[in-house]
């Protein structure tokens, strides 16, 4: 072996897990997005749901909570990732290569892996927006006007999210060369894990929480429908 | 080799400072095989990491061949614990994802200088401490002597002009320990290895030229070997760490 490349490629080869998983929820995430996104922009929805309308903006709403879900999704998947890199950054950086050395490796690598998915992603959404609505037409209803059509602009939210996620790896992963600190990594293993206790109302809190959110999500068009006048 | 002088280090956490190093001075020439010691807390390992250039000293210097090490940028100093450094690690700090052979080499390979004399010394290095065997295998196929003896090894391929060695027998059973420290031995016979050694264990310590025995952030004592034979060095060794219980 000859050179940094081959090292960071034969250490690919070796933790195609980690890498995987990555790729695999930005490509996931990606995918939802575009499939919801063509759904929500088609012709043929929005036919249907009058504009202005309660439905539209249930709609929308449920599109920006996925937006945030997938979101945070990719960004701790991403963090998982690079806190498995830091060991190898760290032990790098203390045998003495230098950051911007690590680091033009590494954003090599999520290059490829960001665009490779995120493509993947976005290409395939299509197919899946259509695929769930062919579904919906056998099982529940099936007419003339329910042919789905496609508006281009949902491609242009697709193309958004996938360089959010593109934007996020290259940051955190630039950070997390950045501020690896090469003496946790040589001390790594004399720290211990504190072990916390669970305590058992955490389960029944838990249980309480579950059914107050439920609760509070059926009032909530009463509040602010008939309360705040929205 | 190495001279250190004057050096001081301490640490904030929140509202107060800890100083750990108070005005430490020694001198290491080339070929000497040098054991830190000390009670928990006396600045051993902050000593080695400043030395390493892994953290700046607060004041003082550090004068590495005829190379100020405080007045170096951070890509200077990269170079320095690439090209002029070994490490040996207590927990070994191999790559399981390289064989041992790749390990040997990362500190070539990460400085840009690997050519069929890098790989001829690999190759030896694995020979001088018995690893031959095992030279394809990887970090998880191997024993915890034979990853440190690799560790040693790694630390030696870029021809360094010393080895920082931080506890290389701490979690090792007294067979190993006892062959990483004929690693040591070796290197500095058959390469001139100048070696500077972080130990808690006495007898590992019983094998160098020198002890310098660091207690409160101060060097407290520094012993000579001379021509006493190991067993003596380490009665010498254990009654210091003994009287400095006492006091």
């Amino acid at each position: 072996m000859k050179n940094f490349t081959e090292i960071y490629a034969r250490l690919r080869r070796r933790s195609l897990k980690q890498y995987g998983l990555l790729t695999g929820c930005c490509f996931f995430s990606v995918l939802l997005i575009t499939s919801y996104a063509c759904m929500m922009r088609s012709p043929t929805i929005l036919n249907v749901l009058p504009e202005g309308g309660d439905s539209r903006k249930q709609v929308m709403m449920i599109f920006v909570l996925a937006v945030i879900g997938c979101a945070v999704f990719t960004l701790y998947a991403a963090s998982l990732f690079f806190r498995y890199k830091s060991r190898e950054t760290g032990i790098f950086l203390a045998l003495g290569a230098r950051r911007s050395q690590l680091r033009r490796q590494l954003m090599g690598e999520l290059a490829l892996m960001a665009l490779g998915s995120c493509a993947a992603g976005a290409v395939l959404g299509g197919p899946l927006a259509m695929g769930l609505w062919q579904l919906f037409r056998l099982a529940v209803v099936d007419t003339e006007e329910m042919a789905l059509s496609f508006d281009i602009q949902s491609y242009g939210i697709a193309l958004a999210f996938s360089a959010f996620v593109t934007v996020a790896l290259f940051i955190l992963g630039r950070r997390s060369v950045m501020k690896t600190n090469i003496i946790d990594i040589i001390q790594e293993s004399r720290k211990s894990e504190p072990i916390h206790d669970v305590p058992r109302w955490y389960g029944w809190g838990g249980i309480a929480m579950l059914a107050l959110g439920g609760f509070l999500g059926y009032i909530a068009p009463v509040v602010f429908v008939r309360g705040l006048h929205w | 080799m190495l001279k250190v002088n004057d050096l001081h280090k301490s640490y904030q956490v929140g509202k107060t400072t800890y100083e750990v190093l108070k005005g430490v001075s020694f001198e290491i020439k080339k070929g000497e095989f040098v054991a830190v010691m000390g009670p928990s807390g006396s600045g051993k390992t902050t000593l080695l990491n400043c030395i390493s250039c892994y953290i700046p000293a607060d004041r003082g210097s550090i004068m590495l061949g005829k190379t100020e090490l405080a007045s170096l940028s951070q890509e200077q100093l990269a170079t320095v614990r690439n090209k002029e450094l070994g490490f040996v690690f207590q927990d070994f700090l191999l790559l399981d994802g390289l064989s041992v052979r790749d390990n040997i080499l990362l500190p070539a390979i990460i400085g840009g200088s690997v050519d069929p004399d890098t790989e001829r010394r690999a190759d030896e290095l694995c020979r001088i401490f018995g690893i031959s065997d095992i030279r394809e295998k990887y970090p998880a196929e191997i024993s915890g002597g034979e990853k440190q003896r690799t560790a040693v090894a790694r630390a030696l391929i870029n021809r360094p002009m010393m080895i920082l060695a931080d506890e290389p027998t701490g979690n090792l059973d007294s067979k190993s320990s006892r062959a990483v420290i004929d690693s040591f031995l070796q290197a500095r016979q058959a390469m001139g290895a100048t070696i500077f050694m972080v130990t808690h264990d006495s007898f590992a310590a019983s094998f160098c030229d020198r002890a310098i025995i660091l207690r409160d952030g101060q060097v407290w004592r520094s012993l000579e070997r001379g021509d006493m034979d190991r067993t003596a060095f380490q009665d010498t060794l254990l009654d210091s760490v003994r009287e400095m219980g006492r006091e």
